[in-house]
């Protein structure tokens, strides 16, 4: 299917219809809308920002309380439950639903309210706790620390900076007033601080205090009328109370727990009404008509417009998009297998409305590539069994089901490259003694024994992927009428690709391929049809020269411009073939890092130790190298696959539709 | 054991010290990096780790060419034949370590993408998984030379 059709649509309708048009289409889900610009006085625009901030904090309101839920009442379900589909629900039950919107966000508010309860509580506890402390040091004291004494005596309660005991300090106030009578005691006293009450006759209060401020007597920070014990007391029974609050609070939530399928639904109905009110910021509309245009793709088109004209009364005009002047939007409808690359494509760059659609060439180099660098039956089996599993199991939907499909694309061509190399979790079979695959021609070749042969593989499947790529290209400049530039700038490439093959042959090793398994391709490279390639290779590199300098002025200067294009693809193509030879390096690293995982295991000679080490060790083997492929198998997309046709650059088509997380419409819509 | 033994293990020991390196330093690099992003937005975790984990690589093609060059070691292995291996080694050992740091380098600037523009992690990829090159050539070489000692 590839790239789908864009065409521009603009509807015109009664303002009275504008609600019951705008959900449908948002049910269809089919329309990215364009901003129709009122220009004359008679059209207006509506004014959303005050509806959509609004809607942004109910929604934010929502989804902080369903994250409060999960905080207490983690979900149930296993990590895999996620990939499972969305809840069916009709229109009718939606509409029906979202009269309950209102009832339902006062109970996330009621949840938020809660939560910032048991927050205020927390901060309470650290403030007695706090009080607590600074209580510590007074609680042998049984006076409160604001008492200043009796009619005759004046007294001093407080800390000195610095340690005392009762003698040094008895000592220290002595030699500064000999004659005046005093009693002290230390209540605590630690490195840092002593705590001290004193007392002494009225009359001498005043130089009594002198004396103490001068040794660094200060009173307690917070005088209180009651004794320490009975505030550490009280505050004992605030942080109780505090966490019989926190604790209620807590049941609280759980109990909202019950809610928690209408808070989702919640979330999902403020997403839904969001996006509505960004498209309408869109539309333009009169007293008694509104306008909406926008882009939607050629194949929705006749469903979307009976349907319209057959419940209301509108005015549709469909038109061809502006592709020099608009950024047409791109969408691109695959089957199965192609849809699976969508997510690296676009992880590159989406295409453009003139590219050919990258995802339907892509998927069987990918995967191969992807398998060789992985290369382990034993880790293509498991991968295969994983995503089966969830395949059957939740029957994901969506971008979700590509996902797992890609899993699964991935998990056999690993599979497959690894029964061809016969890698089973390295070389595990021969550890328990049993022969998966006797008979020798029934694999290829074991890549550690012969990498040179290998390398040579990755080598010519990197020539074949970079003459696709080429073939790509043709067709695409074919496509866009410039059939000639696509054949000088291909074919002569695709000629010095295959040139070269007997020469790279020659380089590595050359009797590496005279075996059993790979002797065809060693006949084929060396025999009589060498001389054909060399020609070819010659004749290629002849036609760079002649056709390549085109562009430029003069006949000299088309000859230089060709020369240095015969220059650039020498250079150029070295390195993208040499580039190949990651599938060897990955392929390589992932059986040898299994085998010597196996060695490790059975080292120990212990049968639970051989399992536990194995498990272990393949498990992480198998997690690094899945990453490792997927990088490189992008890589070698990206780089050397995209650079020889791939524009990108494109804008993916954002329709408005019906974004929800937990929930979809079970009929198409019904009015 | 013979000097040609010795200089045989010297090389492995090469191969998988000085890649090892690279990629330590490398995946270290870019998991501080990583880190402040994560405590900004612990979302963006899965894409961060493939990042850290791209410059782990060259310490896995160190460990290749050293298993590799002990697979060839037998009691009667000649002086010369040694050294060729201990040569052998270098090429990874050297470009290991310091593409790895480098890719670390990049893919830490990568991470920078991932903090600000998320859905462009495919480009920090790209760009990371360009040092590489120079690191699989390496490796290339090591193991074909490791193949022509007879």
């Amino acid at each position: 299917m590839a790239i789908l059709e864009m065409k521009r649509i603009e509807i015109l309708s009664m303002l009275s219809d504008s609600k019951t048009i705008m959900d449908l289409i948002q049910q269809y889900g089919v329309i990215e809308f364009s901003n129709v610009e009122a220009d004359t006085d008679k059209l207006y625009k509506l004014s959303t920002s005050t509806a959509l901030s609004q809607l942004d904090k109910f929604h934010s309101i929502a989804t902080s309380a369903l994250d409060i839920l999960n905080e207490y009442v983690p979900e149930k379900g296993s990590m895999l439950a996620s990939f499972a589909p969305r809840k069916e629900m009709s229109v009718s039950e939606f509409f029906f639903k979202a009269q309950e919107a209102d009832a339902i966000l006062s109970k996330c508010y009621g949840i938020n309210a809660l939560y910032k309860e048991i927050q205020d509580n927390r901060v309470e506890i650290v403030r007695a706790q706090t009080a607590i402390d600074s209580i510590m040091p007074w609680i042998d004291l049984d006076i409160p620390s604001s008492f200043r004494g009796t009619v005759q005596t004046s007294v001093f309660i407080g800390s000195i900076p610095k340690f005392y005991d009762r003698e040094s300090l008895f000592s220290a106030i002595a030699v500064e007033l000999p004659e005046v009578n005093f009693d002290a005691k230390i209540i605590s006293a630690d490195k840092t601080q002593t705590c001290v009450v004193t007392i002494c006759h009225k009359d001498d209060a005043k130089d009594f205090e002198q004396v103490l401020r001068g040794l660094g007597f200060v009173n307690p920070s917070d005088p209180t009328k009651h004794a320490p014990e009975y505030r550490l007391n009280r505050m004992q029974k605030k942080i109780e109370e505090c966490n019989k609050e926190i604790l209620n609070c807590e049941e609280k939530i759980k109990a909202y727990n019950e809610d928690r399928e209408q808070i989702e639904f919640l979330i999902d109905y403020f997403t839904l009404r969001t996006d509505k009110y960004k498209s309408l910021d869109k539309i333009s509309m009169s007293e008694n008509i509104f306008i909406l245009s926008g882009y939607i793709p050629q194949v929705e088109v006749d469903a979307l417009v009976n349907k319209l004209e057959e419940h209301f009364d509108v005015a549709i005009s469909v038109t061809d998009p502006d592709y020099e002047n608009d950024e047409v939007p791109v969408a691109v409808q695959n089957g199965a297998l192609a849809s699976t690359m969508e997510s690296v494509t676009n992880m590159y760059s989406p295409p453009s409305s003139s590219d050919v659609d990258p995802n339907v060439i892509m998927p069987y180099f990918y995967y191969c590539f992807f398998g060789l660098m992985l290369g382990d039956a034993g880790y293509g089996l498991l991968m295969v069994i994983l995503t089966l599993f969830i395949k059957l199991k939740y029957k994901p939907e969506g971008d979700k089901a590509k996902a797992v499909n890609y899993g699964l694309c991935c998990g056999i061509g690993t599979t497959f490259w690894g029964v061809m190399l016969n890698s089973w979790f390295g070389d595990l079979p021969t550890y328990l003694g049993i022969t998966i695959i006797a008979e020798k021609h029934l694999y290829w070749f074991e890549p550690i024994k012969y990498t040179t042969d290998f390398l040579l593989f990755a080598f010519f499947l990197g020539i074949l992927h970079l003459t696709l790529a080429h073939c790509v290209d043709l067709y695409s400049k074919a496509r866009k009428g410039h059939l000639m530039d696509g054949i000088f700038d291909n074919i002569p490439i695709i000629m010095i690709l295959f040139g070269v093959l007997p020469i790279i042959n020659s380089q590595i090793g050359g009797e590496a391929l005279n075996k059993e398994s790979t002797k065809f391709i060693y006949d084929f490279l060396t025999g009589p049809a060498t001389g054909v390639f060399n020609i070819i290779l010659i004749v290629g590199a002849v036609l760079i020269v002649l056709t390549h300098g085109r562009g430029a002025k003069g006949i000299i200067g088309k000859f230089l411009g060709g020369l240095n294009a015969l220059y650039g693809a020498a250079s150029g193509y070295l390195g993208d073939i040499l580039s190949y030879s990651r599938l060897l390096a990955l392929g390589l690293c992932t059986g040898v890092i299994a085998s010597v995982i196996n060695m490790l295991a059975a080292m120990i000679g212990n049968p639970i130790a051989f399992v536990v080490i194995c498990v272990l060790g393949h498990t992480l083997n198998l997690a690094i190298n899945v990453i490792g492929a997927y990088v490189h198998t992008n890589r070698l997309q990206y780089v050397e696959f995209f650079s020889k046709f791939y524009e990108g650059g494109g804008r993916l088509f954002a329709p408005l539709s019906v974004n929800s997380k937990t929930f979809k419409f079970k009929e198409e819509t019904k009015l | 054991m013979s000097m040609g033994i010795v200089f045989a293990i010297l090389g492995a020991a090469c191969a998988a010290i000085f890649a090892g390196m690279g990629s330590a330093k490398g995946v270290g690099i870019v998991g501080e990096a990583g880190a402040g992003v994560i405590s900004e937005d612990p979302s963006k975790f899965g894409k961060v780790l493939i990042l850290q984990i791209l410059p782990g690589t060259q310490g896995l093609y160190g460990f290749l060419a050293a298993f590799m060059i002990m697979n060839k070691i037998t009691a009667e292995l000649s002086l010369e034949q040694g050294l060729g291996l201990f040569v052998a080694a270098l090429p990874i050992a050297f470009v290991g370590y310091f593409s790895g740091v480098a890719q670390g380098r990049v893919a830490a600037a990568g991470v920078g993408i991932v903090a600000k523009k998320p859905d462009q992690n495919g480009k920090a990829i790209t760009f990371a998984a360009m040092v590489e090159t120079y690191a699989v050539l390496a490796l290339l070489i090591s193991i074909l030379l490791i193949g022509q000692v007879q």
